[in-house]
């Protein structure tokens, strides 16, 4: 073994890691150099390559993380067959009286596509896609249409089934069930804080529509409706979870089988996400057997309501196998980096200086977060969780925190990252569809609201602990 | 020049075709995992009869799911990428773009080439996975190894491809160019 500084460590892992990245190499690739590196250094050449391999194979055979192919596995067979638009579409419908509605759905199809996609980016193209050329025809205000829906993009990471949270629970080593459900109290006050936000904003400043007339729908809101459920029919078979579409999501020609079936599949989505999460809650399943569970439920609906097509089970599969792939290359990777920077001896000298500089647990815990938001400027979720966890997990056990309690803390702490200026993923997501004479300057300052009601639920959270722990307690 | 454009085309179909061979094999392992994994709960709650072999066969199917799959997400350029120059530096986005296509198929060729060497002796040790009665590993490493050689044959495409397309219309030198005549 060579020996090393843990801030030459460090600066090979961070300086390395740094530096690959921004040679465009894919983030899991450069993960995997940096590791290799650092254990070649470590443990000689030969078992150094061995340790990075074998790590790879065995870092994924786990139970736990089965259920991230298999939420995104549902999520897909709910959108490719149009089922997930259908109900969308009812939810539109049930928010008609409220001006704004708009921006309203945005919150609450982001609630929806976050539990079904379980990722910010999928679901932030998604809305943005669907909704804000939308929002701009009916004349809202451009940077509430952009900032309702970059917030709303956000929740796929903290509502339940969250890929993100699946990841940092099965990496923590903190039970995965918990720790979702943990996810449903600050999720839902993050979606009220965004409701809010658009409520106050339309209140106040304007820029959003009018009530429907419900009842007495002059013709022109009639075309209005016409016109989108076109641009679905167009868009029939693009639409996907991990995918942005074309148009608004009105899914597959003929898919919304009417006001009726749309309610049918509104009511059948819902009683099947709060059956899932029932099963985790009281401990019948795992979250693994729920995410399976939740994929035969699914199947069973598509084949009642004769959506279970070829042509959906192959774009389900192939949309599925694309982001798990994608997802687990990074998991494999930053798993064999967190081992050789345990082993290099850097986890313990951050340890040391981070709690050396300070022994409140407050600081200690603003210090994490801000690195964490600082990261989310510039790295994919899943891999700030798996940099940050083997360097956290000794802090937190050292400050006495509950590991669920600030696990949840932690993964807001990255949604915020993925949409604060200059570099939140999301506002890059959202450059491709706001309007092409909208300045980035301006998205960034729609952002902005968003970002504080997040701020302001991590402030809440962080001071009264039992809203996230409470719901895991019973569990 | 026309046969190396024909043997470049073969090349492609014949990639593509192992791609996607690969591809449906992950696929079968994603519908094994739901399958097994609702026959495992249904077993432990309706027959009380919990099947160790359904668990640890999922536990294998998802890195040999992961593995197969990995040549479908370099085809689709699903990986994730770090874009820190701004959009309008098309030209020098596009070298970058092909540069780095060329060094992650290198990477991904030689962590291959080592999961190769790791397999052979898997198979000759006959090493297990988790314990004596697990499954044999070298079944993933064999997993591994098309994965990663898929990965770079499907990044080294693409740079190529690329490299071929050459630079995209609207470069920074014409926005210059476009600029100094407006300037006149």
């Amino acid at each position: 073994m060579i020996d090393l500084s843990p801030t030459t460590w460090l600066a090979i892992f961070v300086a390395g890691l740094g530096i690959l990245v921004l040679l465009r190499i894919p983030v899991a690739v450069a993960l995997l150099v940096v590791s290799s590196v650092g254990a070649v250094l470590l443990y000689g050449f030969s078992p150094g390559i061995e340790m990075t391999v074998v790590s790879m194979v065995s870092g994924l055979a786990t139970f736990t993380l089965t259920a991230i192919p298999m939420f995104i596995l549902m999520g897909e067979l709910l959108f490719r067959s149009g089922v997930a638009f259908s109900a969308i579409g009812a939810a539109e419908r049930g928010l008609a009286r409220l001006p704004g509605r708009l921006a309203f759905l945005s919150v609450g199809m982001g609630a929806v596509l976050g539990v079904l996609s379980g990722s910010v980016m999928a679901s932030t193209a998604m809305l943005a896609g669907t909704l804000v050329p939308e929002m701009e025809r009916r004349g809202y205000s451009r940077r509430l249409a952009v900032g309702s829906v970059l917030g709303s993009g956000g929740l796929a990471m903290v509502l339940p089934p969250s890929t993100v949270v699946i990841v940092w629970g099965a990496t923590a080593g903190v039970p995965v069930g918990p720790l979702l459900i943990a996810g449903i109290v600050p999720g839902i006050l993050m979606a009220l804080g965004y409701a809010f936000v658009v409520g106050a904003w339309s209140a106040f400043f304007g820029g959003a529509e009018r009530p429907a007339v419900v009842g007495k729908r002059p013709a022109r809101a009639v075309e209005e409706r016409k016109a989108p459920a076109d641009s679905g029919a167009r868009a029939a078979g693009t639409s996907t979870a991990t995918q942005a579409p074309a148009a608004i999501p009105k899914g597959p020609a003929g898919a919304s089988g009417g006001e009726r079936g749309s309610l049918l599949n509104l009511v059948a989505l819902v009683g099947m996400i709060a059956g899932v999460l029932a099963l985790i809650l009281f401990g019948v399943a795992t979250p693994t057997e729920a995410a399976a569970v939740a994929v035969g439920l699914t199947a069973v609906i598509l084949v009642v309501q004769r959506r279970l097509t070829r042509e959906v089970v192959v774009a389900a599969l192939k949309h599925t196998l694309l982001a798990t792939g994608m997802v687990f290359l990074i998991i494999g990777a930053a798993t064999i980096y967190g081992r050789v920077m345990a082993g290099s001896g850097t986890v313990t000298a951050f340890v040391d200086g981070v709690t050396g500089i300070t022994g409140n647990p407050t600081v200690l815990l603003v210090i994490m977060l801000a690195i964490v938001v600082i990261l989310g400027l510039f790295l994919e979720s899943i891999a700030i969780v798996l940099l940050t966890i083997p360097l956290f997990m000794p802090i937190v056990h050292i400050a006495g925190f509950d590991p669920i309690w600030f696990g949840i803390l932690m993964i807001i702490a990255i949604q915020i990252g993925t949409v604060t200026p200059p570099f939140g993923m999301s506002l890059f997501v959202m450059r491709q569809y706001a309007p092409k004479s909208m300045p980035m300057s301006e998205i960034y300052k729609a952002a902005i609201p968003f970002v504080l009601s997040d701020l302001a639920v991590v402030v809440l959270l962080a001071f009264a602990p039992a809203i996230v722990t409470s719901l895991p307690s019973l569990v | 020049m026309n046969s190396a454009r024909d043997g470049q085309g073969k090349a492609d179909r014949v990639l593509r075709a192992v791609t996607t061979a690969s591809a449906v094999l992950a696929g079968a392992g994603l519908v094994y995992m739901a399958l097994a994994t609702i026959a495992g709960v249904v077993l432990r709650y309706v027959f009380r009869a919990p099947n160790r072999f359904l668990f640890e066969s999922t536990e294998f199917a998802l890195p040999l799911t992961v593995f197969f799959a990995l040549g479908m997400v370099a085809l689709y350029d699903r990986n994730v990428r770090v874009d820190l120059i701004p959009r309008r530096f098309v030209r020098t986005n596009h070298k970058l773009d092909v540069a780095s296509r060329f060094v992650t198929a290198a990477i991904a060729g030689t962590f291959g080439w080592f999961a190769v060497q790791i397999f052979v002796r898997d198979l000759d040790t006959g090493i297990r996975m988790g314990s004596t009665f697990g499954l044999p590993r070298w079944i993933l490493t064999l997993g591994l190894t098309v994965g990663l050689v898929l990965f770079a044959a499907n990044e080294l495409r693409t740079g190529l491809e690329r490299l071929h397309a050459g630079v995209p219309a609207g470069d920074e030198r014409d926005a210059g160019a476009s600029a100094e005549e407006g300037q006149a």
